[in-house]
């Protein structure tokens, strides 16, 4: 008896979930669309403070590179693991320099700035004290900069705004109605590609944000579930990186990588709800959402298990940030898409059924 | 059973990926057990290079590379090996060494180590000096080159043996698989440049996007270039590059790369886009001389072969012209050395065109009559190559022309830079990083496969995933082999993004045949409605990383192409296999 009403109980929970899911995904809403705003806000705040819109690691900022000449053996992954306890803000990396077969001594680099004097004594002596090397005039300390050059981030915000675009025009062709409106969509977005592509000038961009506006027109009109995923897939990015930055995360150039990737598998999903939402014939609306929950949740499920086994079984710092940007990109991808995609989907269907009836 | 694995491995689809891993396996080419170290290149002139030791060609694949297994006679597993046994060998003498290559059988003789120190006394030496002086032949006055000998005073120097020179050999432990590894795995060249004079920030920002822009034209993507200062206020550039020697860097960019043709005084043109415009690299119009090709010579230390290089250039039309208003001024020179006039189409001006790399002369060009004064954009620049074989000659040959063809390209170096120092750096990712990476991966993939099982409960249809996954990594990784793509970090991420839709794919398709037996119960059916979704997933993942083709930084371009290509090869040929093992498997 027991047993039957805890199993009772358990279904019942569930079944209380998921019919607050079904009834109230209009208030639903207001959870991924609060953390969207909430993350333009943290982003904006962030760029006004420091500068940047994320906090570099050493490979996007430079920092300084301390070379000791040494002729014993070492074991820079315990010297790298002792010298990061003691500057836990910074990034260090230690490798060797050898020369025909011979080591001829050790590079350290941090992402302390150069002009930051104490800092950089106190790495000397943290670095002194775990070599017994005590002949500090023979380290030489320079400061290095970015290995990215100043124009990166420019190219991989037009990079961004360029993929979103083919984005929605792949979704469009897809999903959307109408040859005409297919063509029109298609053109504009080729122009719009091409103006932030070849073109410098104040003329090409404004030229390119009039298209833009003009196309997000289109897509609302016809083709909401378009602008759903690409919605779902610029707010994953957006609300990732306020959620990054709120953690203190120093990304490297491995992070950018984690942030594409992110892009992939919010597609997968997004496309998978979209096409079972739209184009299935059987069964409600609701009926067809489950259906695509129970698909995407097991491949949201697969991806979480490989991101947390990484987690725990590596011992390198590059994949460990990949892997932790990834895993907050996967939290945010499973509001978007359930709830927010979800929500998107209803309400456009739904629309349509109510103008149906009423023609 | 049995009929189970007949239906599977005579079925289309399931065959076709597994002839793409057989490719694959063989191209990356797996010997866990190979001993010794690989030759990277041999120094020219040393002791190696004389025994007639060659450099393996950049192109050539990693397990195709000569290794070097014995030295006289004593096994040489790895790197230590190697240093150890050289390190005892006086000069003048003469030891052996055995490779993999057939007849890899060499003698070579160490050479001393000399140490030149200057007197303060000099002497008398006579020497040969070339002079030119007016003659009239025939009633024109034209230039002769006389010789004549002349004595001259140079300070004396004395001469020390102070030890044994290297051997000329740069040597990396013998590569296990045909996969090449990037600069974060394997480490490579640093090289600390200075400027020769102080710089400011934006020739500094312009100074090493050149060096970027030489070194990716010339063919080396996997670099890092960054500026450097240490506190006394000095100005470097650092430099770390995978897979070159230290030969080519230095002559890429250690040299300012100052290119220009003269005729006499003047300066007709220089290398840079303010004057060229189109620099050709294909066969058609570049590559070893047709007409001239090679030739043997003698030189001092004995017979050498010589190898010209010719490729076309186009000129803006105000260089063009410049040369125009140069030439216009010369006069036509209408007979030949002896004196015999000359067929109309054989005369040439009084002055030749000569080419200046880095104000050293490297070539010089009669000029035809037919251009005097006119603007000409078609200009062919030549150049030499000199090796100890006719073979050793075309290869220097082709090389210089692509230095050659970089540094006008490309143009100047705002200023000339001088190497500090040239050090082998090891990866940043560490050496335990690809062990750790394999456990990871492992691990991943089956942990991935338990969630799947407890998903679905059917071992039909989680198992063949696992055969999936690592199938994808292995397809990934012998395109990589093939083509010669360095493994860094970019391209790990892009095949844990492949694997990883490649995972989506398999469950969409597994969640259609399943789901599909209630309303649909055509097979074709449901796979066709199953990969309407993957498609639609694969070109909007497809189209996101097009514009990171385009995007500077080489890192993302990278990874954008092993995305691309990692998702099309699971899209076109996994997972089409996995619905046939599904669907045989499921049908049973």
């Amino acid at each position: 008896m027991e047993g039957e009403s805890h199993e009772h109980k358990k279904k019942g929970m569930f079944k209380v979930i998921s019919d607050y899911y079904n009834k109230n995904y209009k208030k639903l809403m207001i959870i991924p669309i609060l953390l969207l705003v909430l993350a333009v806000i943290q982003i904006g705040f962030q760029t006004a403070s420091t500068g940047s819109f994320v906090n570099k690691g050493i490979g996007l900022k430079g920092g300084i590179s301390v070379s000791v000449p040494m002729e014993e053996y070492i074991d820079t992954d315990i010297l790298q693991e002792s010298l990061s306890q003691s500057f836990p803000e910074n990034d260090i990396n230690v490798r060797t320099l050898s020369s025909a077969g011979v080591l001829k001594g050790i590079i350290i680099e941090a992402d302390i700035d150069v002009a930051d004097s104490e800092k950089t004594e106190r790495m000397i002596s943290e670095l002194a004290s775990n070599l017994e090397h005590d002949d500090i005039s023979s380290y030489s300390v320079e400061g290095i900069g970015s290995s990215l050059g100043e124009s990166f981030f420019n190219e991989i915000i037009k990079a961004f705004i360029m993929a979103f675009l083919f984005m929605g025009l792949v979704i469009f062709l897809y999903f959307g109605e109408g040859w005409k409106e297919k063509t029109v969509v298609f053109t504009l977005t080729i122009i719009a590609e091409s103006a932030i592509f070849f073109g410098n000038s104040i003329f090409a961009y404004s030229l390119a944000a009039i298209i833009i506006v003009s196309l997000l027109y289109l897509y609302f009109r016809y083709s909401i579930p378009s602008i759903a995923v690409i919605v779902a897939a610029f707010s994953d990015i957006l609300i990732t990186l306020a959620v990054v930055n709120l953690l203190g995360i120093r990304v490297s150039t491995a992070g950018i990588a984690a942030f594409l990737m992110i892009i992939g598998y919010s597609v997968d999903t997004d496309v998978l709800l979209t096409t079972r939402v739209i184009r299935d014939k059987v069964g409600s609306v609701v009926e067809r959402v489950h259906n695509a929950l129970k698909t995407g949740l097991t491949m949201n499920m697969t991806t979480l298990a490989a991101i947390l086994i990484a987690l725990i079984v590596t011992d390198s710092e590059v994949i460990k940030q990949i892997m932790t940007i990834l895993l907050i990109g996967l939290f945010v991808d499973m509001i978007n898409t359930w709830i927010q995609n979800v929500g998107i989907l209803r309400y456009y269907l739904e629309r349509k059924e109510a103008k149906r009836h009423s023609s | 059973m049995k009929l189970t694995f007949k239906k599977l491995f005579s079925n289309v689809r399931i065959i076709i990926m597994l002839v793409f891993l057989l490719l694959s396996v063989a191209a990356i080419h797996p010997n866990f057990s190979a001993d010794g170290v690989a030759i990277r290149t041999v120094v020219k002139n040393s002791s190696a290079d004389l025994a007639g030791m060659g450099s393996p060609s950049p192109t050539s694949t990693p397990m195709s590379r000569e290794v070097i297994e014995a030295i006289n006679n004593m096994p040489i597993e790895d790197i230590e090996d190697y240093y150890d046994s050289i390190s005892d060998i006086g000069p003048n003498q003469t030891i052996t060494i055995k490779t993999n290559k057939k007849g890899g059988y060499y003698r070579l003789t160490t050479k001393p180590l000399i140490e030149k120190t200057q007197l303060n006394e000099t002497e008398e030496k006579i020497v040969e000096e070339i002079y030119q002086v007016n003659e009239t032949i025939n009633g024109s006055t034209i230039l002769v080159n006389k010789t004549r000998n002349v004595t001259i005073t140079v300070p004396k120097y004395e001469k020390k043996i102070i030890g044994t020179q290297d051997l000329g050999l740069k040597v990396y432990n013998a590569p296990t698989t045909n996969i090449r590894k990037g600069l974060d795995l394997q480490g490579g060249t640093r090289v600390l440049l200075q400027p020769e004079e102080s710089i400011d920030s934006d020739t500094m920002e312009l100074l090493i996007d050149n060096m970027k822009q030489r070194l990716n034209i010339y063919g080396l993507s996997d670099i890092v270039v960054r500026e450097a200062g240490d506190l006394s206020g000095n100005q470097y550039v650092v430099v770390e590059i995978a897979g070159a020697s230290e030969d080519e860097v230095k002559d890429l960019i250690a040299s300012q790369g100052k290119f220009d043709a003269r005729i006499g005084n003047e300066t007709v043109f220089r290398g840079g886009e303010k004057d060229i415009t189109f620099v050709c690299r294909t066969p058609d119009c570049s590559g070893i001389d047709p007409s001239q090709g090679c030739g043997q010579i003698q030189t001092s230390e004995g017979n050498a072969w010589i190898c010209k290089y010719r490729f076309q250039i186009s000129l803006k039309p105000e260089a063009a012209q410049r040369q125009a208003d140069v030439t216009t001024l010369l006069d036509v020179i209408t007979i030949d050395e002896d004196g015999n006039p000359l067929p109309q189409n054989q005369h040439y001006l009084t002055k030749t065109i000569d080419f200046y790399l880095d104000d050293q002369q490297t070539d010089s060009l009669n000029i035809a009559a037919s251009l005097k004064g006119r603007p000409s954009t078609e200009i062919v620049i030549s150049g030499s190559g000199m090796g100890s074989t006719q073979q050793e000659a075309v290869a220097e040959s082709l090389v210089s022309m692509k230095r050659m063809q970089t540094l006008i390209i490309t143009g100047s170096l705002p200023v000339n830079l001088n190497i500090v120092k040239t050090d082998l750096l090891s990866p940043s990712l560490g050496e335990q990083f690809v062990k750790n990476a394999l456990l990871v991966g492992i691990l991943a993939i089956l942990g991935v496969t338990l969630v799947v099982f407890i998903r679905y409960r059917k071992i039909q249809i989680a198992a063949p995933m696992i055969i999936n996954m690592v199938s994808e990594v292995i397809l990934m990784l012998g395109l990589a082999s093939l083509i010669g793509w360095n493994l860094d970090l970019a391209a790990i991420a892009g095949i844990i993004i492949a694997v990883g839709t490649g995972v989506d794919d398999q469950i969409i398709i597994a969640d259609e045949t399943i789901r599909g037996e209630k309303a649909y119960t055509n097979w074709k059916e449901r796979i066709k409605r199953a990969f309407f979704i993957i498609m639609g997933a694969y070109f909007t993942t497809v189209v996101a990383m097009i514009p990171l083709l385009g995007a500077g930084a080489g890192l993302l371009k990278g990874f954008a192409i092993i995305t691309i290509m990692g998702v099309s090869f699971g899209v076109f040929v996994t997972r089409p296999a996995y619905a046939a093992m599904v669907e045989i498997l499921l049908k049973e």
